[in-house]
C-alpha cells in the first residue's frame, strides 16, 4: 500500500490525469451499460428514462473528470501542467493511434454490420460503447507507456 | 521505447553539478522530471534538440553526455 502511494506520488501530472480520466470513463459508463434495458422504449416516459440514464452517466463522467483533474494538479509544478514535452507528445500520439484503431473497428461494426440485424437504441448504445472502449484503450495505453518510460 | 541503444552520464553529471535535481534539470531543458528520469534510466531516447539542451546545461559536448551502445 505504501509502495503504491509512493508510485502515485512519483507520477507526473499527465500520467495521473490519464488514470483519473480512465476512471471517469469506466465507472459511470460501466454502471450505465449494466443497467441499460434491452429492447425499444414503448412510450415517451420510457424514452425519457433512457435519456436520463445517459445524462446521469455523462454528468458522472464530468464530475469524476473534474475531481480527477484537481487530484492530478496537486503538487504538480506549473511548467508540467502548461505544455506537454516531447516524450508526453510521443506517448499521446502512440496511444491515440491505438484508440483510433478501436474506434474505427467500432464504427464499422455500428455503421455497417449492426444495421442489418438491429435498430434504434441497440445501435445507439453500441456506438456509445465504441466511443467509451476506444477512449479506455487510449487512456490505458497512455498509462502503460508512462510506466514503461516512453 | 524500452532499452534504447543510447547510454548517458546524466546521473554523474548531475552529481558533479552540485547534486542538481532531475526537476531542476528538467525545468532548464524544458521537459518534465519524469522525462529526465526516463532518459537517465535508458527508457527513452531524447530528441536531438533535447540532447543538445541537456549537454548545454552541463557545458559539455554532446558526446560526453550521450554515447551510442547499439550494434
Amino acid at each position: 500500500m505504501e509502495r503504491a502511494a509512493a508510485e502515485v506520488a512519483m507520477m507526473g501530472f499527465r500520467e495521473r490525469r490519464a488514470w483519473a480520466e480512465l476512471a471517469a470513463w469506466a465507472v459511470p459508463f460501466a454502471i450505465y451499460f449494466a443497467l441499460a434495458p434491452g429492447g425499444e422504449p414503448t412510450d415517451i416516459t420510457a424514452m425519457l428514462r433512457r435519456l436520463a440514464g445517459f445524462a446521469a452517466a455523462t454528468i458522472g463522467y464530468g464530475i469524476l473528470l473534474g475531481a480527477g483533474t484537481l487530484w492530478s494538479m496537486r503538487g504538480a509544478p506549473r511548467h508540467e501542467r502548461s505544455k506537454p514535452d516531447e516524450r508526453e507528445r510521443a506517448i499521446e500520439w502512440r496511444a491515440t493511434s491505438y484508440g483510433y484503431g478501436v474506434m474505427m473497428a467500432g464504427m464499422i461494426l455500428v455503421g455497417i454490420v449492426l444495421p442489418f440485424e438491429r435498430s434504434g437504441w441497440a445501435i445507439t448504445n453500441a456506438a456509445l460503447a465504441a466511443i467509451v472502449v476506444s477512449e479506455m484503450v487510449r487512456l490505458t495505453a497512455v498509462a502503460v507507456l508512462y510506466r514503461r518510460g516512453g | 521505447m524500452a532499452g534504447v541503444p543510447i547510454a548517458n552520464d546524466i546521473r554523474t553529471l548531475r552529481f558533479l553539478a552540485g547534486e542538481m535535481t532531475q526537476a531542476d534539470l528538467g525545468e532548464r531543458v524544458g521537459v518534465t522530471r519524469q522525462t529526465i528520469a526516463a532518459i537517465e534510466q535508458g527508457k527513452y531516447a531524447p530528441s536531438l534538440e533535447a540532447a543538445f539542451r541537456i549537454a548545454r546545461v552541463f557545458d559539455k559536448p554532446l558526446e560526453e553526455v550521450f554515447r551510442w551502445e547499439g550494434g
